[in-house]
This record gives C-alpha cells, sequence and structure tokens, in this order.
C-alpha cells in the first residue's frame, strides 16, 4: 500500500508527521481522512484521528468537522477501518 | 440508520498497517483536527469486549459513547427534554396508548328495559359500524432492558436503534 504523510501543527505548536490510514471521498462531495500521529495516550492505545481534508498540491489541509451528519460519516469510517483489520 | 460509507470507495494507506497493529492493544479516537483533541472512547472495547450490563451506577467507554451518541441523535431529529439513561435490568416503560373494546353485557329487566353493563373506565358508545361496545383506552406497556431515551413523558425502548458503531452486542443484556 501506499504511504501517504502529511504535516500538522499540534497544540503546542509542534510540527508532527502524522501518517493516514485511510481517506475516504463521500458522494456529498467531502474528503474524510483517518490517520494517526503514531503516539499513545497513557492506556498504550494508539491515537487515531478522523477529520475532513482537502488537498493542496501535495499538501493535506485539515478542515473540522462541524456538521453532525460528517461527524457520523468519519465515525462509520473508522469504524470500517476497525472491523476490517 | 441507513449505512452512509461506502466500502468501495475507502483508499486504505500503509498507515492501516499501523492500525491493524495497534487494535490488539488498544486505539483510542478523536475527531476534528489533532489541535482539538477530544477524547470518545477506547474503540476497541466494541471490537473485542461484549459489556455485560449488570454494571456499576455509570456505563464508561463504549456505553457512555453510546448514551451520548443517542442524545445527539435525537437532539438532531428536533425532540426537545431529550434524556438518556442507563439501566440495567428489566424495568417496565409506558410507551403509549391504544384503544380497546368490549361487548357490552345486557341485561333485560322485568319490565322490558334492557341494561347494558361495561368495566370501569370504559365508555358505552357506538362504533365504526354502529354496534354498541365499551371503550376505553389502555396505556402500552413494554418491558425493556439496557439503554432507555426519553422525551417528554414517554420512554422508548432504542434497543433496536442503528448506532454509528453498530453492533448488537453492544446491546445484549446479562
Amino acid at each position: 500500500m501506499e504511504s501517504m504523510q502529511f504535516e500538522t501543527i499540534d497544540k503546542k505548536g509542534n510540527k508532527i508527521i502524522c501518517e493516514v490510514i485511510a481517506t475516504y471521498h463521500d458522494d456529498s462531495n467531502k474528503d474524510f481522512i483517518v490517520y494517526t500521529d503514531k503516539t499513545f495516550d497513557k492506556n498504550k492505545q494508539l491515537k487515531v484521528y478522523y477529520s475532513l481534508y482537502e488537498k493542496v498540491g501535495n499538501a493535506i489541509n485539515l478542515i473540522d468537522i462541524t456538521d453532525s451528519n460528517d461527524k457520523k460519516i468519519g465515525l462509520e469510517l473508522v469504524k470500517e477501518l476497525l472491523s476490517k483489520n | 440508520m441507513e449505512k452512509k460509507v461506502n466500502n468501495k470507495k475507502i483508499v486504505k494507506y500503509a498507515g492501516a498497517g499501523l492500525l491493524a497493529a495497534a487494535i490488539t492493544t488498544g486505539v483510542v479516537i478523536y475527531d476534528d483536527c489533532i489541535e482539538h483533541e477530544q477524547e470518545i472512547c477506547p474503540i476497541t472495547r466494541a471490537l473485542n469486549v461484549i459489556p455485560d450490563f449488570a454494571f456499576p451506577e455509570m456505563p464508561t467507554g463504549i456505553a457512555l459513547h453510546q448514551l451520548f451518541q443517542m442524545e445527539s441523535d435525537l437532539v438532531d431529529r428536533g425532540l426537545d427534554n431529550v434524556t438518556v439513561a442507563y439501566c440495567p435490568g428489566n424495568y417496565s416503560v409506558t410507551t403509549g396508548m391504544e384503544k380497546v373494546t368490549v361487548e357490552p353485557t345486557m341485561i333485560k329487566n322485568e319490565d322490558g328495559t334492557v341494561t347494558y353493563t361495561i368495566p370501569a373506565g370504559y365508555i358505552l358508545k357506538n362504533d365504526e359500524n354502529g354496534k354498541l361496545v365499551g371503550e376505553a383506552y389502555e396505556p402500552i406497556i413494554e418491558n425493556l432492558t439496557g439503554l432507555k431515551a426519553t422525551w417528554g413523558d414517554i420512554g422508548y425502548d432504542v434497543e433496536k436503534k442503528d448506532f454509528v458503531f453498530e453492533g448488537e452486542t453492544f446491546l445484549k443484556t446479562k
């Protein structure tokens, strides 16, 4: 599988490299992304994120999910990825 | 609930390998951009563990997430005063009212008149066919377990509701 990474900024202003797990183009023409920063929480669980995104050239810009339906799609996407593993 | 994601349109990348490797140890899901970390719950419990509903007072993890999701879904549907509750064990709730009819008992009196009797709480009236009946409204009682959402004065069992993290195992009762 192809590797896709992108750079983003965490809350502390540090640049971090995230690894893309999957993308999904919705029928409503929205693009969803599931990714990880490859870090673990205090319970040693991998942190996985989902968001909307847009690709600008080679860069990925994350977009806040504000719509409840988009949130449902994002969660279902994560569920599908987890269940297939 | 209608499925929202078409599996065929999911494009996986090498990061999926990290996800696969992490499932046994645990995965925590965050929504929104990484700058707005907001923990939802440990999702792996959904994969490996069937919650035993003989729990503590407050559910945690996936059950709590489901309660929040239930409330969110109901609010999105425009329902006011939505509350969700976790109810272990069996309980009864009124989910509606239904019309019931009985045939009145006819008594012929000595003076030739006829008296119709019906149970208490019923009203004697003609039905749509002109037949004399006793009519009343009685509550519909359901025995419920597990998760419960209520609005107004009526409680509903949303056990069959389709959650984002779909899985009957989450709703399994003891």
